[in-house]
């Protein structure tokens, strides 16, 4: 997603949080294994 | 990176399936699913203001799904234009909404017709007049070129098979300047060709 996000312009792309959004649901198993999390990214368009 | 579906899926029928997954939020609010949902979710796991959501209709809060929380990461402000690609019930829009004030618009598109009427009658509940909802999906976004201040989701993104259109959506609406602030889906590992084709896993 990051690399996306810069292949697209966009600047100052960077994660700000992670949320581990899948904790205590069915598929928490399937999200540990893939690493799977929520996550606030923020990027700039340039000017 | 990989950001776009395997030719060989179904786009029209992973578009069909999110769309009845999260109809089916709204209708059956209790019914079990493989993500959290609501309000004490949305604060404990996620950071929102518990007396913020307290403020918003029920029935928005209740069927909120995000995975993140796009109002974290800065401030969104008065006569600003937000859009919310894939506002689903109407959450994170009506907080924008508000934050915007009247002088500013808020707009959110969904796909899902149940989570259009929910979020419309939350904000005309609310009084809040520069929320907008319009139908459509993330590849193409009913809205002016260059006009957005801030675009906002929340947990969206991922479902969009398409997602070279879904940014190049987002950078043709969003004003030089413009910040996007996406709450989505990141994997610590680089899905096997085998998992990207599983439908299971796009949809949950």
């Amino acid at each position: 997603m990051l690399n996306a996000l810069n292949q697209w312009g966009f600047e100052e792309v960077q994660i700000q949080r992670r949320f581990d959004c899948f904790r205590a649901t069915s598929k928490e198993g399937t999200a540990r294994k893939y690493g799977v999390h929520g996550a606030n990214i923020f990027g700039l368009k340039p000017v | 990176m990989a950001v776009s579906c395997p030719v060989d899926l179904d786009t029209q029928f992973l578009r069909k399936e999110v769309s009845t997954l999260y109809s089916r939020v709204v209708n059956q609010a209790g019914g079990e699913f493989h993500f959290h949902r609501g309000p004490a979710y949305a604060a404990e796991f996620l950071g929102y203001d518990p007396g913020e959501l307290a403020t918003l209709p029920a029935e928005t809060t209740g069927a909120f799904a995000g995975i993140a929380n796009p109002h974290l990461m800065a401030a969104i402000s008065a006569g600003e234009t937000v859009l919310d690609i894939g506002s689903g019930a109407g959450m994170d829009l009506l907080l924008a909404a508000r934050k915007v004030g009247p002088k500013g618009k808020a707009i959110g598109v969904d796909m899902t017709d149940a989570m259009v009427e929910l979020a419309r009658a939350s904000a005309r509940s609310l009084g809040l007049h520069q929320a907008e909802v319009r139908k459509g999906d993330a590849t193409a976004l009913p809205v002016e070129s260059a006009s957005v201040d801030v675009v906002i989701s929340n947990g969206v993104i991922n479902l969009v098979p398409e997602k070279e259109r879904a940014f190049d959506e987002i950078v043709r609406v969003l004003k030089p300047g413009g910040r996007l602030q996406l709450g989505d889906i990141l994997l610590d590992v680089e899905l096997s060709e085998d998992a990207r084709r599983n439908i299971d896993l796009w949809t949950g």
